[in-house]
């Protein structure tokens, strides 16, 4: 397997594009200016003074605060606060109005599964979240900030089809399939040691992309790392998740969804190298589908049936845990209520282990032709 | 013993491989004919790179696409153009391939080592491979295919881009290890299957022609072979008329040797066949 790890690092196109990335994340990060993160962050330490205020009391407090203000610097942040006390009191009453309104659909469900999903939703939105620390709201921020970015995605995905193109193509390129191919082990063993040094490459890769990524939110927004054992509750873009989750947990789980998101290029990549001898084109080819799949997304937005079958189909939406946090979606499995998320990964690991299957059953032929090789395939289907 | 039954190629309407025959024992085999007549697709069969459309290959009376595995162990293969992935080392090559050839870990460095030294890259074997020249690429290709000490040995073109000595050390390397195992080659130098192969195997246009020894084979165009020093002027007419014909230089003279059933000239004089008459003789009107 460290062979297959060393085709598929040491190219100079991985660097390339890895480097570029580097420099474009470092251009984001310098593109807002630091004086506006310090004011928010003035601004979130002073609010620690009013946490065990409700929101309203804090946010007629800060009224008057701001009413008799005269610096520029003191209103800015007085403003920031102003609006992070109203966006709080929102979330309360909508949460409020949300939890009401479960009470009330309890009492007249007519399905067992109904009621089921319902008072598990009701489970998770009770649970009581004691956590107070004056930089939550920091990283509510930090994480606000992240997700409206979503190129970070796409430039995980850009760089993990750059690092798995070459996984089955180096072979045809080099010539050394007329070697590896009639060798002992043949090509079962080289088609395992492949796909097991690809999911290793995208876990590592996975790892490293989410580290590297809330490293520098917490550098930038000067975040204590106490956080990591807080509930991701506490950042406000997420205080309805229903998943009872540590800040760790999640970035562990988002490098988690990453890899498998890295399997299915892996899978991808595997099948279209059975008809393409080029890294070039593979690549191409992992590429195409994936804008194809995102621009989906996006030109179906607005339809909410096809939004979700997407979105069900898991594919290259989880890489941005984020979309299955801030809702509560469930479906029905045989009466149970099943979350989203965990279909979504049902449904691409069952799309991995189709085209793994019909990979490994195109590639372990010994034929020449690509007619002969699908024509064959049909057949020992048969 | 290896045995190729019927082996029939096709691709569409054409036949690369026409219901081949032959027998092989231990010993050095060539593999002798045109471009196109279906050497390299009679290696990649007997390699696995290829299923035939019909006949088999048996070894020691054993069908070689059922023994699978076990026959891949036995085999070991030098392609013609031998590509490597250019940021592994030689050393790093020897020790990938001695992995997938699944030789024993524990003496896998010091059999890479021997035959980096058999083949005189001891010195380059923490180098690049993309810095190696064809000869040494070749030379490595070699190396490679004895790693799992095998009981058949093809080689496609091996001394092509080889300098003299290096064909020389290939010969006698080649010659020591025929003794244990078959080793099948093809080329275009004459030469090193004069000097090394035990039978010859004329292929064409999918089919076999004839196999058996240079002295056998040589024997049947025994009367058919002239050599003429024409005129100036009638050159260009008897190489048009005559092409199974070639040029020599002998004394500062240049003669016309011709390879003709019948005496061609009045003034021609029979002489020794040698095997590259054979091949003319065979291949003579497709091959010029």
């Amino acid at each position: 397997m460290k062979y297959e790890i060393k085709k598929l690092l040491f190219r100079k196109e991985v660097w390339i594009v890895f480097g570029l990335s580097i420099i474009a994340v470092i251009i984001l990060n310098l593109r807002e200016p630091w004086e506006s993160i310090d004011t928010i962050k003035s601004a979130h330490q002073k609010t620690a003074e009013y946490y065990y205020l409700s929101s309203d009391e804090a946010e007629k407090r800060i009224t008057e605060q701001l009413e008799q203000s005269d610096s520029e610097t003191d209103i800015n942040i007085l403003t920031q606060m102003q609006i992070s006390a109203r966006n709080y009191r929102i979330q309360e009453e909508n949460m409020k109005s949300l939890l009401a309104d479960m009470y009330y659909k309890m009492n007249h469900v007519s399905t067992d599964f109904e009621r089921r999903d319902l008072e598990h939703a009701i489970k998770q939105y009770n649970r009581k979240i004691n956590y107070r620390l004056c930089d939550s709201k920091q990283l509510h921020i930090a994480f606000l900030w992240l997700n409206d970015f979503e190129w970070f995605h796409y430039l995980f995905l850009l760089i993990l089809c750059t690092l798995l193109a070459p996984l089955f193509a180096v072979e045809s390129e080099s010539g050394m399939y007329q070697l590896l191919f009639i060798s002992e082990k043949g090509k079962k063993q080289l088609f395992q040691n492949k796909i097991i040094s690809g999911i290793f490459c995208s876990a590592c890769f996975s790892l490293c992309y989410t580290l590297l990524t809330f490293v520098i939110l917490w550098i930038r927004f000067g975040l204590s790392f106490q956080l990591l054992s807080a509930p991701i509750q506490c950042a406000e873009y997420y205080k309805n998740c229903p998943f009872s989750m540590s800040v760790l947990t999640f970035l562990l789980l988002t490098a988690v969804m990453r890899t498998i998101v890295g399997t299915l290029i892996t899978a991808v990549t595997a099948t279209a190298s059975c008809y393409f001898n080029r890294t070039a084109i593979v690549f191409g080819t992992t590429i195409g589908i994936s804008c194809v799949l995102i621009l989906l997304s996006r030109a179906f937005e607005n339809v909410p049936a096809i939004k979700l079958f997407i979105k069900r189909l898991g594919l290259f939406y989880l890489p941005i845990l984020g979309n299955y946090l801030t809702e509560y979606e469930t479906v029905n499995v045989c009466g149970y209520p099943v979350e989203q998320l965990w279909l979504s990964i049902a449904c691409t690991c069952t799309i991995i282990l189709v085209l793994l299957s019909f990979a490994y059953t195109l590639y372990t032929l010994p034929v020449r032709t690509k007619r002969e090789k699908v024509k064959r395939c049909f057949v020992s289907m048969d | 013993m290896l045995c190729f039954n019927g082996l029939t190629k096709k691709y569409g309407k054409f036949y690369a491989l026409d219901n081949f025959q032959a027998e092989l024992e231990n010993g050095i085999y060539a593999l002798l004919g045109p471009n196109g007549a279906g050497k390299s697709t009679l290696m990649n069969i007997l390699v696995g790179l290829t299923a035939q459309t019909s006949g088999e290959i048996l070894f020691d009376g054993k069908n070689t696409e059922q023994m699978g595995e076990e026959f891949r162990a036995k085999i070991g293969y030098m392609p013609q153009y031998p590509g490597f992935y250019p940021e592994f080392t030689a050393m790093e090559l020897m020790r990938y391939m001695a992995d997938m050839k699944c030789y024993p870990r524990k003496q896998r460095d010091e059999r890479c080592l021997t035959l980096l030294e058999s083949v005189n890259l001891t010195e380059q074997r923490d180098k690049k491979i993309k810095t190696f020249s064809g000869g040494m690429r070749q030379r490595l290709g070699l190396a490679q295919a004895l790693i799992n000490k095998p009981e058949i040995l093809v080689l496609d073109e091996p001394t092509a881009g080889l300098d003299p000595k290096e064909r020389v050390r290939f010969r006698n390397m080649v010659r020591k290890l025929s003794e244990q195992m078959t080793v099948i080659f093809c080329t275009h130098i004459v030469s090193d299957i004069e000097t090394i192969a035990k039978e010859v195997i004329l292929i064409h246009h999918g089919k076999l022609i004839q196999q058996g020894s240079i002295p056998i084979l040589i024997e049947g165009i025994q009367g058919k072979v002239w050599e003429l020093i024409p005129d100036a002027d009638a050159f260009e007419k008897l190489l048009e008329q005559y092409p199974r014909s070639s040029l020599v230089s002998r004394n500062m003279q240049t003669v016309i040797r011709i390879v003709h059933d019948e005496k061609p000239h009045k003034d021609a004089y029979a002489c020794e066949p040698v095997l590259e008459d054979v091949y003319l003789y065979q291949f003579g009107d497709d091959s010029v």
